[in-house]
C-alpha cells in the first residue's frame, strides 16, 4: 500500500488495520453516493425497462441496459418543467443576490459603526435566527395573503430575505478585517459607504460568495413555503412540482427519476464547482453558532 | 480630555448612515419575523377560517382544544422518538465519518466530497429518492434483502418501520454536515497532545477517548442541541414519503400543524399548535445557551 500523507492527529496505524480502514471508506462512499448515481441512471433508461430488472437483483438492476432521454423530453415537451426550472433559478438568484446585499450591508454596520441600539438590532436578528420557520408559517401565509402577494415571486422571494444566518457570518468575518484599512480610507475622504463599497466587500468576495451559495442551495431545496403561497403552476417551484409529481396518476417511475434528477442537478453542479466556498461557509456557522 | 473640534458632527454623521445600513435587514427581521409571532398569538385566540371576515374570538379554546387532541400528543410522542432515533445517529455518523476522512490525503478529500452529496440535493429530493428505492414489495432494497433470503419488507408502508426509516434517511442526507462541524473541531486539538499521548503509551481506542472526545466536548454539545432542534422542525420527508401515516405513525409536529392549517383551514387551532412547537423550540435552545455557558466558565 502506498503511504499516504497523514493529517493533523491522525496516526500511523498497523497496515491491515489501515486496509480495512480504506476498504470501510470506500463502502461509506457507495453508501451515500450511490443512491444519486443509481438516480441519475435509471433517468437514462426507457420506461418499459424501468422496475425490469430491479428484482431479483443483478448488474442490470444498476446499470440501464438501454438509454434514452425520452423522459426528459416528456418533462420538457408536455409538461412545464422548464418553467419550474426556471422559478426555482429565479427564486434562489434573487434571494440570494438580495440576501448579500441586504445581510453585508447590516453586518457592515454591526460590525465597524458604533450606534445606538446596535446590540438591540442585532439581538433581534439573531432571535430570528432561533425561531423556526414552521412556527411563523401560519401568520406569515395570513401576512402575504392580506398582501395579496399568494402565487406570485414576491412572496417566494421577500420573506425570505435577509437570512440571519448570513449577517451573522458576514459580521463574523467583518470584525476580522483589520481596522487601518478603514483609516487609510478615512484619511482619503471615505465615508462608510465608501469603505463598505471600495474596501470591506471586494475584500471579502470569498465569504460573500460562500454566503450566496448557501443561500442558494436552501432556497433551491426550499419546499414548505413555496408548498404553502404557490397554487398556481406557472408559480410553481422545482421541489414542490417533483414531491406532487403524478399525484393521482399511475406512477411514471422513468419521469419521476429525470424529475428527481433534473432537481437535484443545479446544486450539485454548484458545489462540485465551488465546494471549498460552501464548506468554508458551513465549518465556520458551524464553529461559530 | 478636549476633544477635538467637530467632534460631534464626524460621530453624528456615521451613526445616522450606520441606520441606512441596517434598514433593509431590520425590516426585513420584523415584520416576516417578529410580526408574525405576535400576530400568531391573535390569530390563536380566534378561529380562522380564511371565509368568515370577522373571525370569532374565543379566548384560550384553540389552547384546550390542544391539550385535549390525541392527535397533538401522538405528533408530540412521534416527534419526540424521531428524535431520540435522529440524534444519536446523526452525531456518531458525523463524528465516525470525521474521523476516518481527517487525513489530509488527496483520495480521502475525494471522500469526503462524496459523503458531502446528499447535504447538497434537497431533501424532497432524497426523500423521493428513498421512496422510490425501499418500494414495496419488489423494490431495489427488497431486491437486496431478498438477496438474503429474507422474507419483503414494508418499509414505509410499516407504521413500526416508517419513522425509524425517515431518521435513517435523515442520516444519510444530513450527516455531512455534522461531518464537517467535527472535521473542524478535530482540526483544532493541538497535535502536542496527540504527541503526548503517544509517548505515554496511549493509543487508539484509549487515545480517542482520553484526548480526542474530551476536547470535542463543546462541539458534541452544539450537534446534539442544534440538531434536536432540526428533528423536532422535520416535515418535507413525511410529507413526501408518508402524509403521517401508515395510520399515524409518522405524524410529526410539524406534519400535524401543516394539515390542521392548509387542508382543514384550522387556522387558529394551527397557530395555537405554532406556539407550542415555538415554546419547545426556544427551550431547546435555552438549553443549549446555557450548557455551551457553563462548559465555558469551567
Amino acid at each position: 500500500m502506498t503511504h499516504v500523507p497523514l493529517g493533523r492527529g491522525a496516526r500511523q496505524h498497523a497496515p491491515r488495520l489501515e486496509v480495512m480502514l480504506s476498504a470501510g471508506r470506500l463502502v461509506l462512499a457507495v453508501f451515500f453516493v450511490f443512491p444519486l448515481v443509481w438516480m441519475f441512471l435509471s433517468s437514462l433508461r426507457p420506461a418499459a425497462e424501468i422496475f425490469q430488472y430491479v428484482y431479483p437483483f443483478g448488474l442490470w438492476t444498476v446499470l440501464p441496459r438501454h438509454t434514452t432521454l425520452d423522459s426528459y423530453r416528456h418533462l420538457f415537451h408536455d409538461e412545464p418543467f422548464a418553467r419550474y426550472l426556471i422559478n426555482s433559478f429565479v427564486v434562489a438568484g434573487s434571494v440570494a443576490v438580495l440576501d448579500v446585499a441586504a445581510s453585508s450591508m447590516a453586518a457592515y454596520a454591526f460590525a465597524r459603526i458604533r450606534f445606538a441600539a446596535r446590540e438591540l438590532l442585532f439581538f433581534l436578528v439573531l432571535t430570528v435566527m432561533i425561531i423556526p420557520f414552521e412556527a411563523i408559517l401560519v401568520p406569515l401565509y395570513l401576512i402575504v395573503r392580506w398582501l395579496g402577494w399568494v402565487d406570485s415571486y414576491a412572496v417566494l422571494i421577500i420573506p425570505m430575505v435577509p437570512r440571519a444566518l448570513s449577517v451573522f457570518l458576514l459580521r463574523q468575518f467583518f470584525l476580522g478585517l483589520p481596522k487601518e484599512l478603514e483609516d487609510a480610507a478615512r484619511i482619503d475622504g471615505c465615508q462608510h459607504w465608501g469603505i463598505y463599497w471600495r474596501i470591506v466587500l471586494p475584500l471579502s468576495r470569498p465569504v460573500l460568495l460562500s454566503v450566496a451559495l448557501l443561500a442558494f442551495q436552501e432556497m433551491w431545496g426550499s419546499f414548505t413555503w413555496p408548498l404553502v403561497v404557490t397554487n398556481n403552476a406557472s408559480m410553481r417551484v422545482v421541489q414542490v412540482a417533483v414531491a406532487t409529481f403524478g399525484q393521482g396518476d399511475a406512477i411514471q417511475y422513468d419521469k419521476i427519476f429525470a424529475a428527481l434528477s433534473l432537481a437535484a442537478a443545479a446544486p450539485l453542479i454548484l458545489f462540485v464547482i465551488f465546494q471549498r466556498y460552501y464548506v468554508r461557509g458551513i465549518a465556520t456557522a458551524g464553529l461559530k453558532g | 480630555m478636549a476633544l477635538p473640534a467637530g467632534w460631534l458632527v464626524r460621530r453624528r454623521r456615521p451613526e445616522l448612515s450606520a441606520y441606512v445600513f441596517v434598514l433593509p435587514a431590520v425590516l426585513g427581521v420584523l415584520v416576516f419575523g417578529i410580526a408574525p409571532i405576535l400576530y400568531a398569538f391573535v390569530v390563536s385566540l380566534h378561529n380562522y377560517d380564511l371565509v368568515n371576515p370577522h373571525p370569532p374570538f374565543v379566548g384560550m379554546r384553540n389552547y384546550a382544544a390542544l391539550a385535549a387532541d390525541p392527535i397533538f400528543w401522538t405528533a408530540l410522542r412521534n416527534t419526540t422518538a424521531y428524535a431520540l432515533m435522529l440524534v444519536p445517529l446523526q452525531t456518531a455518523a458525523g463524528l465516525g465519518l470525521a474521523l476516518i476522512v481527517q487525513p489530509s490525503a488527496r483520495w480521502i478529500a475525494v471522500l469526503r466530497t462524496a459523503y458531502f452529496m446528499p447535504v447538497v440535493v434537497s431533501y424532497v429530493v432524497a426523500a423521493g429518492l428513498w421512496e422510490i428505492l425501499f418500494a414495496t414489495p419488489n423494490g431495489p432494497v427488497n431486491s437486496l434483502v431478498a438477496l438474503g433470503h429474507l422474507p419483503p419488507q414494508l418499509f414505509f408502508q410499516d407504521p413500526r418501520q416508517a419513522l425509524p426509516l425517515i431518521a435513517v434517511m435523515s442520516t444519510w442526507k444530513w450527516s455531512g454536515i455534522t461531518m464537517l462541524i467535527y472535521l473542524s473541531g478535530l482540526h483544532e486539538i493541538p497535535l502536542e497532545l496527540y504527541e503526548a499521548a503517544e509517548m505515554d503509551g496511549a493509543r487508539g481506542a484509549r487515545r480517542f477517548w482520553s484526548i480526542t472526545w474530551p476536547l470535542l466536548q463543546r462541539i458534541t454539545l452544539f450537534v446534539v442541541v442544534v440538531n434536536t432542534i432540526e428533528a423536532f422542525k422535520i416535515f418535507t420527508p413525511v410529507y413526501v414519503i408518508t402524509s403521517g401515516g401508515p395510520m399515524n405513525s409518522t405524524t410529526v409536529l410539524v406534519f400535524h400543524l401543516f394539515r390542521e392549517a392548509f387542508r382543514y383551514v384550522h387556522l387558529g387551532y394551527a397557530s395555537a399548535l405554532s406556539f407550542a412547537l415555538l415554546f419547545l423550540i426556544l427551550g431547546l435552545a435555552a438549553i443549549q445557551f446555557w450548557l455551551l455557558r457553563e462548559d465555558r466558565s469551567e
